[in-house]
């Protein structure tokens, strides 16, 4: 029986390959997402992928000794279930449009949703089929098994960092079943009774590798992004893309591109037509065909700053509609950001000769830097993100230390949107208060001004109380541009909204009750959450109050739908469907489930995998949260945490301690305390430190604090399982349970640190390892013989 | 039961509305009823009180300006698609786009984005003349050719960029730019009299439009006022 061979090299190896492949189209599928529709519907992937191996958990508990008989054909089964599966996620957005937005309310849309997500989730299912009857297969071999699951899956995460930056993301998907495919034709052709599976195998990968050559179809983008809307102006065209390992980059041509944020009611002549480059698929940055200045560039709110401080070095930090370097002229600019790519389309057409580029983040330039300069500008604060994403650029920390990088009198400039009601701004003057009085300010509001056009906002903050020369360079070049004035030091009887009417000048009411404490905020800027974003709590543009949402849909209308934040929204929405998954998929099987025995009942194997199954993703999560504070970059960032997370996982497994030795609990959780407080000292209280140094430490640094804790939770699954050697009806269950419960936690982590802080997902994953820790005490403390087969298998020793 | 429906709509309607001259079709369509609910409950009840953009939806044939395809959805509370990734907008955000213009018999007024022609041919039931402008040639020619055929003489559509406006037409008493913009084309101020009125969704995402009102005062001195965030939705278009 094919079920009852030994387990043999090449069989590790496959499993290795299998996870990496899982992995890798995990780390992928996020990428997708993001690319193709909104960026909070990029974490459906690892909600996908979680929920692939819940099912299979299932599906295996519901087979039962099926699986050692069905051995190596339920293997090539599940391969072949993947490499499907990811070939037929690839096409059927092709052949089926979708809104996820509109599956709120249109039961098509939610129909179309539900079988996008079920092709996606299949290549999950197929590959954990895999992975979770080799447990059952080779119990004995856990910890081996264990530990090429989790390498290979951390070599997955690596795969994207690896070809991103050369491929274009179709072919990078791409790849990915071809190379399942000849994992599986490999394993078919070198095991009886898999041949034929093999031999169809191999020619699939062949007429895969012929697509791929030929050129896969593009990923179709929502109606709803940049690069939709770009492309539907007549005549655009694209003139040139680019793959990288972040971002695509294309560059959109059309006589209708004319982009020009902030500029005045009073400029009457044509705004010259611009190329755009759209980066991945919704960040729009205008691409001037020429250097030539067509003046308008003088006549918007963005060149206040340079009217007034006219000399001396500026630094731009990111990019955005914003960014003009035509008002810049010639002066020494250095530019921040972390995409080689854009540097060099600026550099190609000779648009930034005065332009120093520096490539990496924001935050760590603002640290790591020697100089100071007269005008930081925060131009990637104008294009905004999505409510739940982490933005370490506006928190009360990085105001506070970019005004120690000002030289005297130097100016910050942060441009931002503005609605009616006011979704950010408000909370925008109470971070820079905040950000103030941390570097000992006294009157906030002698040292902010704001400047407010059509529907853009800049805000300028000094590390000095505001010149009169400020104040009548400010003033004039606003009455001559028809600039209204939100906020200006000894000036508080300006009228407000004099060119740019609101309901009620909200803006001008705010920044003199926050910053000056003269009057209350006024009730329209209360609709939205206005406590400063830090460093802790680094979700600046998260705004909904939810007992607001109620108000803001009987006041709006329908029109109100667009005032709320869908990101929140969309991740409870998923913790809900998730929980509700979870609960049916661990009870379904419960019939043909052994209730247990004392002291290793069901109830008890249970919260034990569920609580480090939420108990490792919630660490995951918040780690993954913090680092984007060293290395801004998401993708990189993903890579770092979910492949050092996997390899050290691995690398603990093989240390598990054997299951019934009296001290094996507290040898599995106490380390996990102590590495877990460790990684929380060095990110949380070191930050500042390891923000000054460059890259290469900041990585080695972060994989220093991580492998612990990695090492550390990689143990108290296998040490769990084989605990259950006993008992092996409830491995896949178990297994099925920890899947399920990790589906949950993703959602979890990013509201628990929204709501709370990322303190607090720190706190609580640390609290389900100590319910699991309990869970463990127990079972050893009531020792039952073991005399099921497999218990001293070879590991054990 | 049908009949008496009707029976009792027509009783509740205003005089004007069955004795109105006409200059396109006055005539009982198959959707007049239609429009007529659609006047109440769409556009009266949701505060638009200006009689002559009242007067001009209720006569207005929608559904000779949609595609036949979705025909019997012309007076539904809703955009639709016309084609070209293009939308006619919602009958209500028409009525006030309208209504903010404060339309005077004499004026001359310019549409940018003509889509399907309706809201030039509610324009065209206020106003002496109305300037049309539309980047899509397939677009311009269809409203162009359905304008024609209904009967609104004072409607000249032209195929062109919205964005520098008409020079040659210009000054012009009120602009209405039916197409979001990510600022106000200068142009467009420029040929905006003093004293004249535009109407212009501004923003450029989806989901972050503005209905924004600009005035133009006697001295040249242009204002904004935020009237309302609009909802653009893209409607179904051909997939890239």
């Amino acid at each position: 029986m094919m079920g009852n061979r030994k387990i043999r090299y090449s069989d590790y190896l496959t499993l290795a390959i299998l996870s990496a492949v899982g992995l890798a189209y995990e780390v992928l599928l996020l990428r997708v997402f993001s690319y193709s529709q909104w960026s909070h519907f990029a974490s459906i992937a690892v909600s996908l992928a979680l929920l692939g191996f819940g099912v299979a958990g299932t599906t295996l508990t519901l087979l039962g000794q099926r699986v050692h008989r069905m051995g190596d054909r339920l293997f090539m089964a599940g391969m072949l279930t993947g490499a499907a599966g990811m070939l037929l996620s690839v096409m059927l957005p092709h052949w089926i449009s979708t809104r996820p937005l509109f599956a709120i309310w249109n039961l098509a849309e939610l129909q179309k949703l539900l079988l996008l997500d079920f092709v996606a989730f299949i290549p999950f299912f197929g590959i954990a089929l895999c992975i979770g009857q080799v447990f059952m297969r080779w119990p004995e071999s856990t910890r081996k098994l264990y530990c090429a699951n989790l390498i290979g899956s951390g070599m997955g995460a690596i795969m994207p960092l690896c070809l991103l930056p050369w491929l274009f993301l179709e072919h990078v998907l791409f790849l990915m079943p071809i190379l399942l495919l000849i994992t599986a034709t490999a394993f078919g052709l070198s095991h009886g009774g898999t041949r034929l599976a093999g031999r169809i195998s191999l020619s699939v990968a062949i007429l895969a590798t012929i697509w791929l050559a030929v050129g896969p179809p593009r990923i179709p983008v929502s109606d709803f992004k940049q690069l939709s809307y770009m492309l539907d102006l007549p005549d655009a065209k694209i003139i040139d893309q680019r793959p990288g390992l972040s971002n695509q980059y294309t560059v959109v041509r059309s006589k209708s591109i004319r982009l020009a944020p902030g500029l005045s009611l009073q400029w009457e002549n044509p705004v010259p037509a611009q190329d755009a480059v759209v980066i991945d698929s919704d960040r729009v940055i205008p691409l001037p065909r020429s250097m030539e200045a067509s003046g308008h560039e003088r006549a918007m709110l963005g060149y206040a700053p340079f009217l007034m401080r006219n000399d001396g070095p500026v630094a731009v930090l990111g990019a955005s509609e914003w960014l003009s370097f035509g008002q810049i002229e010639n002066r020494p600019v250095e530019w921040v950001q972390d995409s080689r790519e854009l540097a060099q389309l600026f550099d190609e057409r000779g648009l930034a000769k005065h332009v120093h580029h520096r490539f990496g983040g924001a935050r760590s330039f603002l640290h790591s830097t020697k100089k100071t300069y007269a005008i930081i500008y925060l131009a990637d604060c104008f294009s905004g993100k999505d409510s739940t994403s982490e933005d370490y650029l506006l928190t009360t920390n990085a105001i506070t230390t970019a005004l120690k990088k000002l030289q005297p009198g130097g100016l910050l400039a942060i441009p931002i949107g503005m609605d009616y009601p006011p979704k950010h701004a408000i909370k925008l003057i109470t971070t820079i208060d905040a950000g103030l009085k941390n570097t000992g300010a006294s009157n906030p509001a002698q040292q902010v001004i704001i400047l407010r056009s059509l529907k853009e906002v800049l805000v300028l903050v000094s590390n000095q109380p505001f010149q009169q020369t400020d104040l009548n360079t400010v003033h004039s070049f606003s009455e001559q541009w028809s600039f209204d004035l939100a906020a200006l030091p000894d000036n508080p009887d300006e009228l407000p909204d004099t060119y740019h009417q609101l309901p009620d000048p909200v803006l001008y009411l705010s920044a003199r009750s926050i910053l000056a404490n003269e009057g209350e905020l006024p009730e329209s800027g209360k609709w939205y959450r206005t406590r400063p974003a830090t460093d802790n709590h680094p979700y600046f543009w998260w705004s909904m109050r939810w007992k607001s949402v109620p108000s803001l849909l009987s006041t709006f209308g329908k029109q109100g739908l667009i005032w709320l934040d869908w990101g929140i929204l969309a991740t409870v929405a998923k913790a809900v469907v998730a929980t509700a998954l979870a609960a049916s998929l661990i009870l379904l099987p419960l019939g043909r489930l052994p209730r247990g025995e004392e002291p290793v009942s069901r109830a008890s194997v249970f919260w034990y995998f569920g609580a480090i199954g939420m108990g490792f993703l919630l660490l995951e999560m918040a780690v993954f949260q913090r680092c984007l504070l060293f290395l801004t970059n998401p993708v990189s960032t993903a890579s770092l945490v979910i492949g050092t997370f996997l390899v050290g996982a691995g690398t603990g497994s093989l240390s598990t301690p054997p299951a019934n030795s009296s001290t094996a609990a507290k040898r599995v959780f106490f380390p996990i305390v102590l590495a877990t407080a460790f990684a929380f000292v060095v990110l949380f209280f070191g930050k500042n430190h390891l923000l000054a140094f460059p890259l290469w430490f900041r990585i080695a640094s972060l994989i220093v604090s991580i492998l612990p804790v990695a090492w550390s939770l990689g143990r108290a699954f296998p040490w769990g399982l084989r605990k259950l050697d006993c008992q092996r009806p409830l491995i896949p269950w178990a297994w099925g349970v920890n899947g399920f419960i990790s589906v949950l936690a993703a959602p979890c982590a990013t509201l628990l640190s929204i709501h709370f802080g990322q303190p607090v997902s720190w706190a609580c994953a640390v609290a389900c390892y100590l319910l699991a820790a309990s869970i463990a005490q127990r079972w050893n403390a009531n020792p039952r013989p073991i005399n099921a087969p497999g218990t001293s298998g070879p590991d054990q020793k | 039961m049908k009949r008496w429906f009707v029976i009792a709509l027509l009783l509740a309607l205003p005089a004007e509305a069955l004795s109105r001259p006409g200059t396109a079709r006055e005539d009982v369509d198959d959707y007049y009823y239609e429009r007529l609910q659609m006047v109440r409950m769409q556009i009266e009840k949701r505060g638009i009180q200006d009689k002559a953009v009242i007067k001009a939806m209720r006569t207005v044939p929608r559904h000779e300006l949609v595609p036949a395809s979705v025909e019997d959805e012309a007076y539904s509370d809703h955009p639709l698609p016309i084609g070209h990734g293009q939308t006619i907008s919602q009958p209500y955000i028409v009525a006030l786009m309208t209504e903010l213009l404060e339309l005077e018999p004499d004026d001359v007024v310019l549409e940018v984005g003509t889509g399907s022609g309706y809201q030039a041919a509610i324009l065209g039931q206020i106003v002496s003349r109305v300037v049309s402008l539309e980047i899509i040639g397939n677009l311009a020619n269809r409203a162009r050719r359905d304008l024609e055929r209904l009967g609104y003489s004072n409607i000249k559509v032209k195929h062109r960029d919205g964005y520098g406006g008409d020079p040659k037409k210009a000054p012009f008493d009120a602009i209405v730019v039916t197409a979001a913009a990510t600022h106000i084309p200068p142009p467009l101020l420029k040929q905006l009299k003093p004293g004249g009125i535009m109407v212009i969704p501004v923003g450029g995402k989806a989901w972050t439009q503005n209905l924004i009102l600009v005035k133009k005062d006697e001295e040249g001195t242009v204002t904004s006022e935020n009237i309302l965030p609009v909802r653009f939705v893209p409607l179904t278009r051909k997939r890239r």
